[in-house]
C-alpha cells in the first residue's frame, strides 16, 4: 500500500499551510475483481502518479478479511483518507463503512469511477479534504450523463 | 420446511445475495442467522441499507432466528424466505435445533488464515469441513453455486472427508 506524502514543496514555503486539511489526503479504491486496479491505473495515466492512490481487491477475501485489509491501510497512516467503492450495498461497501466506523476525517464514497479518481488526483494536494470530497462528488455525478444517441 | 433458499456465505448482504438470490427468486423476506450481526447496531444498518424496500429484512441471533423459522413454517411464510447465514456451524445448529433443512446454498466462503482451498474459490477451515460434512451425512443436500443461474457443484462426502474417514 502506499503511505501518504506531504503535498508541501519547497517551492510552496510561505505559501497557505494546508497540511491537516487537505495535503495528504489518501484514497483507497476498494472493487470486485481488478476493477479498482484498472481504474487507478487508467486514472494515473491521464493526469500522473501521485503516490497517494491505491487500489484493493475483494477477490477471494471474506467480509473480516476484506476489512481487515481496509484497516491494515489506514493504520499504515493517519491523516484524511477516502474510500471509493464500486457499490455501496456490496461486501467492498459494507467492508469500508466497518473498516472506517470510528475513524475521523474518512470517506467513503460509493460508484468509483474514473472521473472521480482524476479529481482526487487533480485537487488532493490542493484542497482541503472536505472540499476534496465534494469536488470527488460531484465529478461523479456530472459524469454519468446521456452523451448521444446514435441516429 | 421449504425455505426458498439456505445459503451460506461469509460476506453475508452483498451483490450476489440481493441482486442475484433474492431477485432472482423473487424472495420477500431475508432472514440474516448471525448473532455477532443481531448484536451489533452498526453491522445491522449498514446490512440494512444495502437491502431493497420490497423484502423485508429480519437480522436475528440463532436462538431468535430459530423461534421465528417455526413461525415462518406455520405460518407458510417460509416459501418467500432467504436464510442467509455466515458458516455452516450456524445451519449445523439450527438443524440440530429441530429445523427441517434439506438443501443448502454454500454460496461463498473466501479465504481467511487457517483455511484451506478446498473448491475453486471456496476455503475451508477444519471446523467448517466437519460442519459441512456433518450436514451431508444428515442427509443435507449440500450446492456450491454463487447465483441461482450460476453453473453448480453438489458436494459429496467423499470430497470433504480425509483419509481413512467413513464415507
Amino acid at each position: 500500500m502506499s503511505r501518504s506524502t506531504s503535498s508541501t514543496t519547497p517551492s510552496e514555503e510561505g505559501a497557505p499551510d494546508r497540511r491537516g486539511a487537505g495535503a495528504g489526503v489518501r484514497a483507497l479504491v476498494v472493487t470486485h475483481g481488478g476493477l479498482g486496479q484498472a481504474l487507478v491505473t487508467t486514472a494515473e495515466a491521464v493526469v500522473g502518479a501521485h503516490g497517494s492512490l491505491s487500489a484493493l481487491s475483494n477477490q477471494d477475501l471474506s467480509a473480516a478479511g476484506l476489512q481487515e485489509r481496509i484497516r491494515a491501510w489506514l493504520d499504515a497512516s493517519p491523516g484524511p483518507a477516502l474510500i471509493l467503492v464500486d457499490e455501496g450495498g456490496g461486501s467492498c461497501g459494507s467492508a469500508a463503512l466497518l473498516a472506517s466506523a470510528g475513524r475521523p476525517r474518512t470517506w467513503v464514497l460509493a460508484g468509483a469511477n474514473i472521473p472521480m479518481l482524476v479529481a482526487y488526483l487533480s485537487a488532493c494536494s490542493q484542497l482541503p479534504a472536505e472540499a476534496l470530497v465534494d469536488k470527488v462528488l460531484d465529478r461523479a455525478r456530472a459524469a454519468v450523463k446521456l452523451l448521444g444517441i446514435a441516429p | 420446511m421449504s425455505l426458498l433458499l439456505a445459503r451460506i456465505d461469509d460476506r453475508l448482504i452483498h451483490g450476489q445475495v440481493i441482486l442475484g438470490c433474492c431477485a432472482q427468486l423473487r424472495a420477500r423476506r431475508l432472514l440474516l442467522c448471525n448473532d455477532d450481526v443481531a448484536g451489533d447496531a452498526l453491522q445491522r444498518r449498514i446490512y440494512a441499507a444495502a437491502v431493497p424496500p420490497e423484502v423485508d429484512l429480519e437480522i436475528l441471533d440463532r436462538t431468535t432466528a430459530l423461534q421465528r423459522l417455526r413461525e415462518l413454517l406455520r405460518s407458510g411464510g417460509d416459501a418467500a424466505t432467504i436464510l442467509l447465514v455466515q458458516s455452516p456451524g450456524d445451519l449445523l445448529w439450527l438443524l440440530r435445533a429441530g429445523v427441517d433443512l434439506r438443501a443448502v446454498n454454500l454460496g461463498g466462503l473466501h479465504f481467511r488464515a487457517g483455511a484451506q482451498e478446498v473448491w475453486p474459490g471456496v476455503f475451508l477451515t477444519a471446523q467448517e469441513r466437519a460442519d459441512l460434512l456433518d450436514l451431508l451425512r444428515r442427509g443435507v443436500r449440500v450446492t456450491l453455486q454463487t447465483l441461482p443461474t450460476a453453473a453448480a457443484h453438489e458436494a459429496t462426502v467423499a470430497e470433504l472427508a480425509g483419509p481413512g474417514e467413513r464415507p
